[in-house]
This record gives structure tokens, C-alpha cells and sequence, in this order.
């Protein structure tokens, strides 16, 4: 059975940055330090289940737990020390429109989070998460989803955690029939981070989407690995990997495409666009094709660098100061960000992170 | 009133010298053309007058209304009312066409001054549609996958939104079709004022039926090495330029013939090796 102990809540409160992001939005889930304290959902969410594995009906989390994950340690450690939970579940044929909101606040424990998220046959569902820290900590989460045949999930996944944070984000998702998913993750924070994604196409013409763009800065280490795995036949698989290395900040994106034999017509591609800003920085992109099986698509583009001389010059030619055409290029990058919520504190809360990581 | 004032320029890129002594002085409400066979040094003017970081000035002087040109960063010369329509634009995918130049018309205000959003949309629409272009054109991203022609327009578009005081056009009429050439013809004809100074650097005289030029001149080897009306125009267009080389006893206009030619030479060779 999957329980686990809460630690002791200091307290209720939310800091103001957090509180006015908050105040704009419905549909919202406030976690702290493993205590759900704000559950505030409109009544487009009846018939979801939203608690923490505690509550849960254990029949519907066993669904999820019953899947193999990789073994590895951390994800070993996160079932062993578990302080942190979130179950949604989104019954047969909901399609629910409105986007569920979940912050992830962290006061003064290490956290040991798992959210599992089970999508039942042909319900569909979106999610904008928000992952923060107030103290020194290590910061453990994982996130797994199971898709039904047909369902569709679409996680933005919003990540500031400190340099007095190391973190690892691991997400598993596991596809059957037609399933969707579209995970994009952003990560803004300055912690040592290690985001792990793991994406299983388990059923026919079941299609992924994992979106990644990284921020990182000063002495930062940032490492970026996404598996898509073809299990099936008729899959399809993106994996698009965009970042900006500042100062002396190190990044490392690490794309799989995997498309076992037999999986005929599946199609797997990525797409790594990287910015090296600092003059000390690095960034580094390893896309991966493993593929057995000829009757396929597959594909990966990269282009990392400096920013292109030629593309500055022909924008400073129209009157652009250099940092105002670099600006508008890495702007372009947290675009597709934006465009997941329309919440105006949080547009000019996103373009706040990346000033501060790109300066 | 503008006046570009080019005297004795010299430029290079890397190590090869290319501009060799230009002379030239545009005032506003005036239309040049410059004509002249390929590699001689028209479009390398174009990117010395602009500040491309890859050319280097070894002679000579620049001034806009006495200012110094060559001191001033390519931003701060596109500010002081210069503009160049490219020969060849940069794509810049993820930055949108109406970004891009609401952050350049914003360039060009005071600090505490505000571009209006509103009229700022409204120009941009009456000028995509005064252009005839499409009109998702301010979502697109900057010329990224855009048609020879649509990149064209797309410069004569920013030029019309950004108000230049010398304004020079590089081949803008290359690569467009009859319909096209008209539309963008009329566009910059429209602007013409005492406040605008052209230089258009063409291969055809049909470009000038819609934006009459007041001078011509030729260049080769590096140079201006003739002026006159569009009489000169009408006449290389009907005959070329060998009547004009026989003239001026130049073998080899090209900025660097021998470069040129040795290149040739190389490159037969190899094609001869590969035959082996
Ligand atoms: N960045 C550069 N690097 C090396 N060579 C250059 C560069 N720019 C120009 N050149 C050389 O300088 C010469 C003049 O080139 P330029 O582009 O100015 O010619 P042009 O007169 O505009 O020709 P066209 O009519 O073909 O456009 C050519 O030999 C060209 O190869
Ligand atoms: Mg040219």
C-alpha cells in the first residue's frame, strides 16, 4: 500500500511572490511541505480525484504502481522516503477544459514527492505545475502518469528552484491505444538539477510530445535526459530540447528515440536548439536514435552556438541595440510557455526568470 | 534635410581590399541608382555604409548631416535615419515579424516615451495591406521560410514602418515577379520626399520606371567610374557594359579579376583530377 508519513507543517503561509500568482488563478492545488493546504477547484472538477495517496482508493493508485520503472536510485529512494504525494484521477470520457493548477512549495523539509496521474479511457486533462523552494534542501520528485487508451494530458511544468536546492524531476508515462501527452517542462531555477524523462508508447499510434527549455546560470549544472520508447506500431514520438548555457553554467540535453522491430510506420524525432552565452559556458546536446526497424521516420536537428552574427547585424540594422536583438531571440525561446497559460502575473513572472537567468 | 556623404572610401573584408576609392553624396528628395556588373563592389558599399562587423575601413570618410558615420555601431546608425534593404535578409525564426519591428520603432523613442500599440498595429496592417501581403504576415516568424519574393516585400514593408531619412535598396528588384516589382515600385515611389534620400543598386532599368532616379552611376573594380542620367541606364540595359569598359579601358571590372580568374583555373583543374 502506498502511504507514507507527512513531516510536521511550520506553516500555512504562502509567500507573497507565490500568493499573487495564485490570486488570478482557479483551480488550484497548494502543496507544502507534503500537506495539501489549498484544494480550490470549480465544480468542472467534480467527479476528479484529487488527494494525496493517503486518501486515495488504493485500487485506482495500485493501477499505476503495479508498472515497472526503471531501477535506479533515485526513484528507489523516492518510494523509501516518501513524504509528499498528490493521486488525480480523471474518470472514462471527462475532458475537463479548464487547466488544474498545482504549486509545489518546499519550507523546510527535503522533499519526497510523487504525483501519479491516472487518465481513465478517453478523459483528457491539462495541468500547469509550479515547483518551488524557501530553504536549503533536496528536492526529490517524481511524477508518473498512466494514459488509457485515448486520454490525452498535458503537463507545463514550471521549475525555480534555488542554488541551495539539488534537484532530481523524474517523470514516467506510460501510453496505451491513441493516448496523448505533451509534457513541457521549464527549467528556470538555479539548483543543480538532473530532470529524467521517461516516456513508454505502449499502445498503437499512441503519440508524445516532451518539450524541454533550460535556463541555466553562474556556476549552475543542468542535465536533461528524455527516453521516448516505441513499443508499438504507428507511435510518435517528438522530443524538442532548447536551452541557454550563461556565464560558466554547464548544460547537458540527452535526447532517446527508441522504436523497437516490428513497430512499423512509428516516427521519432527531435529537435535540439541551444544558445551559449556565457563566454565560459557549455552546453552540450547528445541526440540518440536506437532504432530496429526500417519501415519508419526518424530525425534529429541541432544547432547550438552563439547566437548568429548575421542575424544580429540584420536586426541592428533597423535600429536594435545588440541586447535588444539578443533579447528578442531568447524571448523566443519562452514563447511556447506563455502560450499554456493566459494569466497575466504569470506572463510577466516567466519573462522575470529569464531576465535574471539571461543577463 | 539628410545629406550621406561618401568621400575616397576604402574597405576590406579579411585581407582583400574592395571598395577602392567611392565618392558620393545623396541629399534628401534624391534618387540614385547604382548600376554594375556582379562582384564589383555595389552590395559591399551597401554593408560599409550599414556597419557590417565583417568590413573594414582602411580610407576615406562617411558623414550623415556632418555627423561621422564610421564611428557610430550598426543600431546607432539605423537611428540616425540610415536603412538598407538587403540583398539577401537574415531569417530569425521565433521572433514575429511585428515584434521585431515594434522593438525597432520602440528604438527610436525617448526612454519614457511609449509606442502606441494601437496606431502600431494599424500602421502595420494598412502596410501589409498597401504591400499586398499576406495577412497572418505579423504572427509569422521574421522572413523564416519566406518566398525570394516575400522577403523583398518584407524589406520595403519595415522601411515604410521605420521612416529612413537615407534609405538604400539593394537589389529590390531581383526576384520578383512584374506584379510584384510594380507593387513594391509604387510602395517606395509613395515615400519619395524631400525627407527621403535613395540609392538603389539594380541590374534593370525597369525598376526605375516606377522610382525615376535623378543620377546613375556605374561602378566597377571598386568604384564609381561613371555618372550621368538615366540616358546611361537606358543605354547599358539596351547594349551591356563593354561599350563603357572599351571606354574607359578596363579589362577586368571585377573588384578582384585575378583573384577571380585563378579560382576559375582551380576549379577546372579539380574537375580534371576527378576525371582521372
Ligand atoms: N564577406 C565577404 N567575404 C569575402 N569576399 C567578399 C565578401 N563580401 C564581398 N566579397 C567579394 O567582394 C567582391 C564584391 O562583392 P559585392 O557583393 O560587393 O558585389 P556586387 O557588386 O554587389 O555583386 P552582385 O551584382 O553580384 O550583387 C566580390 O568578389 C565578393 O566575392
Ligand atoms: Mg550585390
Amino acid at each position: 500500500m502506498l502511504t507514507h508519513t507527512l513531516l510536521p507543517l511550520n506553516s500555512t503561509h504562502i509567500p507573497k511572490s507565490i500568493e499573487v500568482l495564485l490570486s488570478a488563478l482557479d483551480n488550484v492545488i497548494v502543496i507544502k511541505d507534503g500537506h495539501i493546504i489549498k484544494h480550490q477547484l470549480t465544480h468542472a472538477f467534480d467527479g476528479v480525484q484529487i488527494t494525496d495517496f493517503n486518501h486515495a482508493d488504493h485500487q485506482l493508485t495500485g493501477r499505476i504502481s503495479a508498472l515497472k520503472i526503471p531501477e535506479k536510485a533515485v526513484l528507489e529512494y523516492n518510494q523509501d522516503a516518501l513524504n509528499s504525494s498528490l493521486f488525480i484521477y480523471v474518470p472514462k470520457t471527462l475532458k475537463l477544459a479548464e487547466t488544474l493548477h498545482i504549486f509545489y512549495l518546499q519550507e523546510t523539509i527535503d522533499m519526497v514527492h510523487n504525483t501519479m496521474i491516472l487518465m481513465d479511457e478517453d478523459s483528457s486533462l491539462k495541468t500547469f505545475e509550479y515547483i518551488h523552494n524557501a530553504s536549503s534542501c533536496a528536492f526529490n520528485f517524481v511524477s508518473r502518469a498512466y494514459l488509457d487508451a485515448s486520454s490525452q494530458l498535458k503537463t507545463t511544468s514550471l521549475s525555480t528552484l534555488s542554488n541551495q536546492c539539488a534537484a532530481t524531476l523524474n517523470r514516467l508515462a506510460h501510453l496505451e491505444q491513441d493516448a496523448q501527452i505533451y509534457y513541457m517542462n521549464a527549467l528556470f531555477g538555479d539548483a543543480l538539477t538532473e530532470q529524467d524523462t521517461s516516456i513508454i508508447l505502449q499502445g498503437e499510434a499512441a503519440k508524445a510530445v516532451n518539450h524541454t527549455i533550460a535556463f541555466t546560470s553562474k556556476a549552475q549544472e543542468a542535465f536533461v535526459r528524455t527516453l521516448i520508447e516505441h513499443r508499438a506500431k504507428r507511435t510518435e514520438g517528438k522530443i524538442e530540447h532548447y536551452g541557454v548555457a550563461n556565464d560558466q553554467s554547464f548544460l547537458v540535453f540527452e535526447g532517446i528515440g527508441q522504436i523497437h522491430k516490428g513497430m512499423v510506420q512509428s516516427h521519432a524525432r527531435q529537435n535540439t536548439k541551444g544558445i551559449v552565452l556565457g563566454a565560459q559556458a557549455r552546453l552540450d546536446a547528445n541526440p540518440l536514435l536506437l532504432i530496429d526497424e526500417y519501415d519508419i521516420e526518424a530525425g534529429h536537428g541541432a544547432a547550438i552556438g552563439q547566437i548568429d552574427e548575421e542575424q544580429l547585424y540584420y536586426m541592428m540594422s533597423r535600429g536594435l541595440t545588440r541586447k535588444h536583438a539578443e533579447r528578442l531571440i531568447i524571448n523566443s525561446f519562452i514563447e511556447p510557455i506563455k502560450a499554456q497559460t493566459s494569466n497575466q502575473s504569470m506572463h510577466t513572472h516567466i519573462d522575470e526568470l529569464l531576465m535574471a537567468k539571461t543577463q | 534635410m539628410a545629406i550621406l556623404k561618401i568621400t575616397d572610401l576604402h574597405a576590406k573584408v579579411d585581407d582583400k581590399i574592395i571598395l577602392k576609392g567611392v565618392n558620393l553624396i545623396i541629399k534628401g528628395g534624391e534618387t540614385h541608382a547604382i548600376m554594375g556588373p556582379n562582384g564589383t563592389g555595389k552590395s559591399t558599399l551597401a554593408s560599409v555604409i550599414m556597419g557590417h562587423p565583417r568590413y573594414h575601413v582602411t580610407q576615406g570618410q562617411i558623414t550623415l548631416d556632418g555627423q561621422d558615420v564610421l564611428e557610430m555601431s550598426v543600431d546607432a546608425r539605423a537611428r540616425a535615419g540610415l536603412f538598407l534593404a538587403m540583398q539577401s535578409p537574415s531569417e530569425v525564426p521565433g521572433v514575429t515579424n511585428s515584434d521585431f519591428v515594434k522593438t525597432a520603432m520602440q528604438s527610436r523613442l525617448e526612454k519614457d516615451e511609449n509606442l502606441s500599440l494601437f496606431k502600431f498595429i494599424r500602421a502595420f496592417d494598412h502596410a501589409v495591406t498597401e504591400l499586398q501581403m499576406q495577412p497572418d504576415l505579423p504572427h509569422r516568424y521574421l522572413n523564416d521560410g519566406f518566398s525570394g519574393g516575400e522577403k523583398k516585400r518584407n524589406e520595403i514593408l519595415q522601411m515604410k514602418m521605420l521612416k529612413p531619412t537615407i534609405a538604400i535598396l539593394d537589389e529590390i528588384d531581383s526576384g520578383l515577379d512584374v506584379d510584384a516589382l510594380k507593387i513594391v515600385g509604387e510602395n517606395v515611389s509613395k515615400m519619395k520626399s524631400n525627407a527621403l534620400g535613395l540609392l538603389l543598386i539594380t541590374h534593370y532599368q525597369r525598376i526605375l520606371d516606377y522610382i525615376p532616379a535623378d543620377h546613375v552611376h556605374v561602378m566597377m573594380q571598386g568604384r564609381i567610374v561613371k555618372s550621368g542620367t538615366t540616358d546611361l541606364m537606358k543605354r547599358i540595359d539596351a547594349e551591356g557594359y563593354d561599350w563603357l569598359k572599351t571606354e574607359l579601358n578596363i579589362e577586368d571590372e571585377r573588384v578582384n579579376g585575378e583573384d577571380d580568374a585563378s579560382r576559375i583555373m582551380l576549379g577546372t583543374c579539380a574537375t580534371k583530377e576527378a576525371l582521372k
